[in-house]
């Protein structure tokens, strides 16, 4: 199957707009057989009562097999990606939430390259979380319940990693059933290191995340990363939640694909 | 040769009629365009998963929950309780204090143990996805709101010992997505957080957060 292509609406009991046959030419198509049999008004009454058990036998026929498109949703739609990433460009902001001293926001950049429409190469995000933590008063209820003074507690500076990123499903969704809005969903895996205060650690991290697309050009990113790091004598992680606003360059050179007999 | 005409006229137009109702109703749901009824429809559900609290600077909690959710609507849902256990594991913090620290006592340390949560849950998208544009896959997205009570005991339950205990309220928040496997089984993601208000055995404000990372399937019933 083409990657553009889009399964919506299989096995849905009503068509969507994009896919189905046109109501008019439905309508139409009734229209049309109605006439064709009632111009035959000459003939006995028999000859009339077998048209009219024609007639009426194709009718049900042709409301029954329409009943069964919509209800066992023999048809469904191709559509293609109204929306296609090219060179995207963000900012966002992101919280770390899991260390017990600190609670870090950061803010973060990112580059990402889309080769398909299922695979990107996000060939750069840095974050930067320096002085931008908040302390949670562990180290205060450390020293006031138990004299007792945290001293192992370095504080993270900054990340970069780079990471490929899978997007293997694309699809709609509507806000209270009245608004829609196109979406996909990606994953990541990659590679990094984490600056800490007292050294920087080599990194591995795997992520999920939705955009939400506003426009041709603009988008909006949810993500959580998980990145695990290599510390002197074992293994760490942190937990990444961000938030972002993506900028697609370019994206005139990768316009939604046509499908032939397909509207978007 | 007229009551034959009429006839066939008569019994043509009742045979149009349904055929036409059922064009105007398709022209109706039309308008709707692109969005469609909602494939699979929640009335009463159950899920059971796993559970991980990982915000306590000392334990780490990995456990079980079971919830009981009414649907009203596609907007409305009252998850009536969602009850978890959790099995607590020391974080190296608690270790260090415990063995460099030698009138730290476990005690002072109470984790959860037992949590129940009721709350409204507001079903704000839905929506479908493809999956290598080949599968398609229907999920929700949701936000909950309501009450919470906690056990919270420094040992596990099977010890016995409840001198510490702490009997606790707070108020819960979060959000959470579905996927549908079909139109009875679902797999939701939770992301809850609860802050802890009161504790009636010891007559305390702690404001604490316990946050919870949940998996589970859902059937309806």
């Amino acid at each position: 199957m083409h990657p553009s292509r889009h399964l919506i609406g299989r096995k849905s009991p009503i068509l969507s707009q994009v896919s189905s046959e046109p109501p008019d030419t439905r309508e139409s198509a009734l229209s049309r057989g109605a006439p064709r049999h009632g111009a035959r008004t000459h003939g006995s009454l028999t000859l009339s009562a077998l048209l009219v058990l024609a007639v009426l036998v194709f009718t049900t026929t042709a409301a029954r097999a329409q009943e069964e498109d919509l209800d066992q949703g023999k048809v469904f739609a191709i559509q293609a990606r109204t929306y296609r990433m090219n060179h995207e460009f963000s900012l966002s902001v992101a919280f770390l939430p899991l260390d017990a001293f600190y609670k870090f926001f950061a803010v973060s950049g990112h580059y990402v390259v889309h080769f398909t429409d299922m695979w990107a190469w996000e060939a750069i995000h840095f974050s930067f979380s320096k002085y931008l933590d908040v302390d949670t008063g562990l180290k205060s209820e450390l020293s006031d319940r138990w004299d007792a003074s945290a001293t192992d507690t370095p504080r993270i500076d900054y990340f970069i990693d780079t990471n490929l990123m899978l997007k293997p499903l694309y699809g709609k969704m509507t806000l209270f059933d009245s608004l829609v809005i196109y979406m996909e969903t990606y994953f990541i895996l990659g590679i990094g290191a984490e600056k800490f205060e007292t050294a920087w650690f080599p990194c591995g991290d795997i992520g999920v995340g939705m955009r939400i697309f506003l426009t041709d050009t603009l988008s909006l990113r949810f993500e959580a990363r998980e990145y695990i790091y290599l510390e002197e004598g074992g293994v760490d992680s942190t937990l990444y939640f961000g938030i972002g606003f993506s900028y697609n360059a370019f994206a005139e050179e990768r316009p939604a694909k046509e499908i032939k007999g397909v509207e978007q | 040769m007229k009551a034959p005409r009429l006839l066939l006229l008569g019994v043509l137009m009742l045979a149009a009629v349904p055929a036409m109702a059922q064009d105007r109703s398709y022209k109706e749901k039309s308008i709707y365009g692109p969005i469609q009824r909602r494939v699979f429809e929640l009335d009463h559900e159950i899920a059971i998963g796993w559970a991980y609290l990982p915000l306590d600077p000392y334990t780490k909690g990995y456990g079980a929950q079971l919830s009981y959710t009414i649907h009203f609507n596609h907007f409305l849902a009252l998850e009536l309780f969602r009850v978890g256990w959790s099995y607590n594991f020391d974080s190296q913090l608690k270790t260090k204090l415990l063995d460099q620290m030698p009138d730290v006592s476990p005690a002072e340390f109470p984790a959860v143990i037992f949590f129940e949560n009721t709350n409204l849950v507001f079903k704000l998208l839905y929506g479908k996805q493809s999956l290598f544009n080949r599968t398609v896959v229907h999920f929700e997205v949701y936000a909950t709101l309501g009450g919470a009570f906690l056990f919270r005991n420094p040992y596990p339950i099977w010890d016995g010992d409840l001198t510490n205990a702490r009997y606790e309220f707070g108020v819960n928040g979060g959000f959470g997505a579905r996927f549908w496997f079909s139109p009875r089984w679902s797999f939701k993601i939770d992301l809850r957080d609860t802050v802890i208000l009161l504790c009636f055995n010891r007559g305390d404000f702690p404001l604490e957060n316990s946050a919870l990372i949940g998996l589970s399937f859902a059937v309806n019933i």
